[in-house]
């Protein structure tokens, strides 16, 4: 039987509505991360958490973010 | 489709739901990037969720329900299964498998809990999944037609043209169907065939190819649109214009220093290989051995007609594949630039300052005891409403659907308002339904008149056994009377949020991510010497 789950933990145990905004997502890497460089190019480390590689690529034609995923 | 962490969940879940809403759902939601989001669109989809954090990673690990979603390396993944050895888990469009060890050192500790039940179901599923089932019925359908069209062509020339035909139309098949995963590759569509075929060579990259200069013919024509476009058009001259193979075998032609120019392309200037092109510039020369081994190229005789109408064919599908490749990327990056407003708007500063400079209108719970939502909230959206008005009704309509979604960060208020004094019977009665029936039954009756009961009046006050005449009532109606007196609004419906008018970009729903304004009382004050400067 597990014990940490939804009626298995206090309401005390419980992160706040501001808590969980401030815990971000769409990171990849560590400190490496997937952003354009000087030259305008998608580049950086962009392995998936536990170290699978990925390629970084820009997200959509036209914008600037970098992403991760895709060769 | 590139997954996300979302869907991941709903499907590991189990939940039912659609792929094109959840993706768009996901896509466009103002707090996609954090857990807060993830936790609403959970809440939407009615799958109970609640966000802690491990202390013991190593040890407590094994003792959370899965499948939860854990914060690792800076991204989010939904773990599916933690045993003594490893942790399984689904990151982007990556099925992973790593040490337990390895996976705590990653982990942040934060996890968010997840538990989905038979009440657990994308909003308006049936309605989502009857759109997606005839969308997909409609795209089989066109591939459908389209391949008999063809395949019957083709067979009425095979018996003339020999199995060279076939050959050609099968090799034109596959050029167009790689043709389809550039494209889709240039538009940032996520596609596992094509990544799996792009991962081929270790020092394969396609999309570094086709993020090149080299990729777009004078920076303008993406070849991968010229192929696709080059392949259709074969296909079309096979099945329905056999005559004209002899010109096809001399378009082929060339082609061919393409396929040169790409290969060099890639090994000396890119120093990446793209499998997709390499199998572009493979098809279009086994078109060309075709070509040599049946005899299709030869000179014909040129006929003017023939050339117009090989130009024309060429130049339609070219044509047309340019110019709806800019409207696709145009139609993928508006779910991008749609989060972007949508978190923008969900900004607790931004829309506090946005409301600042609106007009300001003295109101509070006072004026209406019409309530709904929650009282005692600190977000008033005090609405100015007709029971007989059309855009009333359908903004009712959205009111009910918000609250039905267990909005507790706002609290609606009506104020009614009447074309005429005839009508004031209409506006007595809601008033007197609201005071005298519990929540749940106000609401239906709400519900009720507005979807049709405000059509026939009469009829449906027969249905209740309100005293219209009430003293509560009278009273009540006098407020509503006296605050439109007051702040002069006639327009219905006219939205007020915090006594600020609601800014023209900003829907009743974006308040659904607010849980508090800061609003500057120098400025309401400022905003209400301007506003009654204006009145006067």
């Amino acid at each position: 039987m597990k014990k940490i789950s939804l009626t298995g933990i206090s309401f005390s145990d419980v992160l706040s509505a501001d808590d969980l905004r401030k815990i971000q997502g769409g990171l990849f890497g560590s400190g490496d991360l997937c952003e354009k460089d000087s030259l305008g190019i998608c580049g950086g480390n962009c392995q998936r958490p536990g170290g699978a590689a990925d390629k970084c690529r820009p997200k959509s034609s036209g914008t600037d973010d970098c992403t991760c995923g895709g060769v | 489709m590139d997954a996300n962490i979302f869907t991941s969940l709903l499907n590991v879940l189990g939940v039912k739901h659609t792929q094109t809403f959840s993706n768009r759902f996901y896509n466009e939601h103002p707090h996609k990037y954090n857990l807060f989001g993830l936790s609403k669109m959970l809440s939407d989809y009615g799958i109970a969720n609640a966000g802690t954090r491990i202390e013991d990673k190593f040890n407590d690990i094994l003792n959370i329900q899965t499948p939860f979603v854990a914060h690792v390396g800076g991204d989010f993944a939904a773990v599916v299964n933690v045993t003594e050895k490893d942790v399984e888990y689904k990151s982007g469009n990556l099925n992973l498998n790593i040490s337990r060890k390895a996976f705590c050192d990653i982990w942040s500790g934060v996890v968010m809990l997840t538990e989905a039940d038979s009440n657990s179901i994308e909003p308006d599923y049936e309605k989502h999944r009857n759109e997606e089932v005839t969308q997909r019925t409609l795209n089989t359908s066109l591939i459908l037609a389209i391949s008999l069209l063809l395949i019957f062509g083709l067979y009425n020339n095979y018996h003339n043209y020999g199995v060279g035909l076939i050959l050609s139309f099968l090799i034109n098949i596959i050029g167009a169907y790689i043709g389809v995963l550039l494209v889709q590759k240039q538009l940032k569509i996520h596609s596992s065939y094509s990544d799996k075929i792009c991962s081929l060579f270790k020092q394969a990259d396609c999309n570094s190819i086709l993020e090149s200069q080299g990729a777009k013919l004078w920076g303008k024509f993406g070849w991968s649109e010229i192929g696709l476009s080059y392949f259709l058009s074969n296909l079309i001259v096979i099945a329905f214009l056999p005559n004209l193979i002899n010109y096809y075998a001399i378009i082929n032609l060339f082609t061919l220093p393409y396929a040169f120019w790409s290969i060099w392309y890639q090994q000396s200037k890119a120093k990446q290989w793209c499998v997709l092109c390499l199998i572009v510039q493979i098809a279009l020369w086994l078109i060309f051995l075709i070509n040599l081994s049946f005899q299709y190229l030869q000179t014909p005789e040129i006929e003017l007609s023939n050339v117009i109408v090989l130009v024309a064919l060429y130049a339609t599908f070219f044509i047309t594949t340019t110019i709806i490749t800019p409207y696709l990327a145009e139609q993928l990056k508006r779910q991008n630039v749609t989060q972007e407003i949508n978190s923008l708007k969900s900004h607790e500063g931004i829309t506090s300052l946005l409301l600042e400079e609106q007009p300001y209108y003295a109101c509070d719970k006072s004026d209406s005891k019409i309530l709904f939502g929650n009282p005692n909230s600190e977000i008033l959206i005090t609405i100015l409403t007709n029971p007989h008005c059309n855009p009333c009704a359908k903004l009712h309509t959205r009111i009910e659907k918000l609250l039905a979604s267990g909005q507790q960060n706002i609290c609606i208020q009506y104020i009614f308002s009447s074309f005429d004094q005839s009508l004031d019977i209409s506006n007595k009665f809601l008033i007197a339904a609201y005071l005298n029936s519990s929540p749940a039954e106000t609401s239906l009756i709400f519900n009720q008149w507005y979807a049709r009961g405000r059509m026939n009046k009469e009829h449906f006050f027969k249905k209740f056994s309100f005293d219209v005449e009430d003293d509560r009532v009278q009273s009540e109606f006098q407020n509503h009377l006296n605050w439109k007196f007051h702040t002069k609004l006639e327009l219905t419906p006219t939205l007020l949020v915090n006594g600020h008018k609601l800014p023209r970009n900003y829907q009743i729903e974006d308040f659904k991510f607010i849980s508090e304004l800061k609003i500057n009382k120098k400025r309401e004050a400022a905003g209400r010497t301007l506003n009654s400067v204006a009145q006067n």
